[in-house]
């Protein structure tokens, strides 16, 4: 029953008519470089039931068009570090090289119920995502394993934005995923199987919906114009998955980020 | 403004901190569930069921009891390395701090490296990496020792002990005892013999829930390399103890037209294997692929039979004797007259 509600949804977001639909587009495009620290907690039970965790730089960078009525976001980010295991605390052997990209679009409209200081938005988001990790364990004479978790999301987003200031804008924005393409290795991820790799295999796809693949990502942020046409950015992110398979996987991270947005040409 | 900046800074970097939070806590500690996490685990991952003929739902039958009634961690060890041993594969085993639950292979093995170097290659020295020793078998034939392949620099080395062995027309690679190490390693010494590119083998990989489930069948080739390669005649010496990615040397040489395997079998332990962790710490692998033979399909536990055999025994060893080694100068020698 949840499943044709949220598409339902997601689709009518779509249709709804915008607020002001009598205004200029006013379009208006942005670029920005996102960086910060990420801390990421996984287990990836096809390497290990163990918790890695710990902190790594991540960077973004996301090109918006706005009008009024609608915003349309492109993001492509990548985070890479060195995972810790929680049974250790330590950075030596077992630990786990990590590698986290995402390409995510994102749309939505502004709901007529929006007033003139808060901006209420409703749309999709579709996003691809990938983990890849290089686990070295720690075994008598053995060899590291690769793993991957790869998915392609689709859900509904909600947003908001209000200015608290002339200059200054706080945003909000919430993705729940309700359907994914889950590409998932069964065994070692070959091109990370360092010792004599094999051309043999693939990834498997599955199609998951939120029985079995759970996920939510939220963005918090805080806009504060520099001068006109620049705009400095404290974010926070936020983005869980889980998936229940028999390849168990579970992800979280969390990240502050400092962004710097241009403005490339349009309205200001 | 500074007062609820600050608060938001302390909730964010309390949020971030606690992270691994958001997980659901890691797998349960207590011993049945530890037991049946590895019999999972190895049920979902190992590959070689089907050669093995073990009934693994069965040993769950047979070691679940013993994991429950368990009175101390010693007891779960013992009953998971006994149920481990049962696939009698050299990859698999239970690791517990210092002690091992592995598979030990019973059958005889003879090779002492001192007899080798006091009697046979006298010159013998390590090449630059250290991966392997080097030296004269005879006045032209050379002699190469892997004693594993674990580490890099093994391609390299080999160049220089080819280069330093001169101009030596046949040689013998010795990987008797030979315990095994990173499949590259094996490779890059088996790329220094190879005329052209030649398929060694095909593998498999472990590839669903499934006993059977598997990858497609993948061809492994071997191809030249390195800065120097040797085309007189090689003998290759294994025997029992040769494992794992010494097996895959193997292999690569035996398709080479100039290579001899002399010795006896080697240990058949196939597979790549797959390290694990447990919640509690310890540790445990198995394998998950499947090799063949182009000649002969799946060697696990059989191994590679030689061109030659020769097993040797303790007697001759304790006289300072090495028959698979006298055999191996013979073959060369003949070869290089013919």
């Amino acid at each position: 029953m949840r499943r044709p509600i949220v598409v339902a949804a997601l689709a009518g977001s779509l249709l709804v008519p915008a607020s002001g639909a009598q205004e200029a587009p006013n379009l208006e495009r942005r670029l920005s470089l996102v960086v910060g620290p990420l801390f990421i907690a996984q287990r990836d039970e096809q390497a290990s039931p163990v918790r890695y965790g710990g902190a790594t730089p991540f960077l973004q960078v996301t090109y918006a068009t706005r009008t009024n009525r609608r915003r349309v976001e492109l993001r492509v980010g990548g985070a890479t570090g060195t995972l810790r295991s929680a049974l250790t605390g330590a950075y030596d052997l077992p630990r786990q090289r990590t590698w986290r990209g995402w390409v995510e679009l994102e749309y939505a409209r502004r709901l007529r119920a929006s007033d003139s200081r808060t901006r209420l938005l409703f749309g999709g988001l579709i996003a691809a995502r990938g983990t890849l990790i290089h686990h070295l364990y720690d075994v008598p004479g053995s060899n590291d394993g690769g793993y991957a978790f790869f998915g392609t999301i689709l859900g509904p987003v909600v947003a908001i934005e209000r200015m608290i200031g002339e200059h200054t804008t706080l945003k909000a924005r919430l993705g729940i995923p309700v359907l994914a393409l889950i590409g998932r290795p069964y065994s070692v991820f070959y091109p990370l199987y360092i010792d004599h790799p094999p051309r043999a295999g693939g990834l498997r796809i599955r199609v998951a919906t939120v029985d079995a693949f759970q996920a939510a990502d939220f963005t918090a942020a805080c806009a504060a114009m520099l001068r006109p046409g620049a705009e400095l950015v404290v974010g926070y992110h936020l983005v869980v998955e889980r998936y229940r398979d028999v390849q168990p996987f579970r992800f979280a991270s969390q990240g502050v980020s400092l962004a710097l947005a241009l403005r490339l040409g349009g309205a200001q | 403004m500074t007062r609820p900046l600050a608060g938001v800074a302390a909730a964010t970097a309390l949020a971030v901190g606690c992270t691994g939070l958001l997980l659901a806590p890691d797998g349960a500690l207590d011993r049945p569930a530890l037991f049946e996490h590895v019999w999972r685990d190895v049920d979902r991952q190992y590959a070689l069921f089907a050669l093995k003929a073990v009934n693994w739902d069965s040993l769950h039958d047979v070691y679940a009891p013993r994991a429950a009634q368990a009175a101390s961690d010693d007891d779960l060890a013992d009953a998971i390395g006994a149920m481990l041993r049962e696939l009698r594969d050299v990859h698999v085993g239970l690791y517990v701090g210092l002690r091992a639950y592995v598979y030990r292979d019973s059958r005889p093995a003879f090779f002492d490296s001192a007899v080798v170097h006091g009697r046979y290659v006298a010159d013998a020295r390590p090449a630059p990496n250290g991966r392997l020793r080097f030296g004269h078998a005879g006045p032209d034939v050379g002699y190469v020792w892997i004693p594993n392949f674990r580490g890099s620099g093994f391609g390299t080395d080999l160049d220089a002990a080819l280069a330093q062995l001169g101009d030596v027309r046949g040689l013998i690679v010795d990987v008797r005892h030979s315990r095994g190490g990173e499949g590259q390693n094996s490779l890059a010494i088996a790329r220094r013999f190879a005329d052209r590119s030649r398929v060694y083998g095909f593998v498999q990989f472990r590839d669903g829930p499934g006993h059977d489930d598997f990858s497609t069948v993948a061809p492994q080739e071997v191809s030249p390399a390195g800065t120097r390669r040797f085309s007189g005649p090689v003998a290759v010496l294994t025997n029992r103890r040769s494992v794992s990615a010494t097996e895959w040397l193997v292999l690569a040489m035996r398709v080479l037209p100039t290579v001899t395997v002399v010795g006896d079998s080697t240990a058949g332990g196939s597979g790549h294997v797959l390290p694990r962790e447990l919640p509690n710490g310890w540790t445990y692998s198995f394998s998950i692929s499947l090799w063949h033979a182009p000649d002969s399909g799946p060697f696990e536990e059989m191994g590679l039979a030689p061109d030659v055999w020769v097993r040797g025994s303790a007697e001759e060893l304790a006289a300072g004797r090495d028959a698979a080694l006298d055999t191996a100068l013979a073959v060369v020698r003949r070869a290089m007259q013919e």
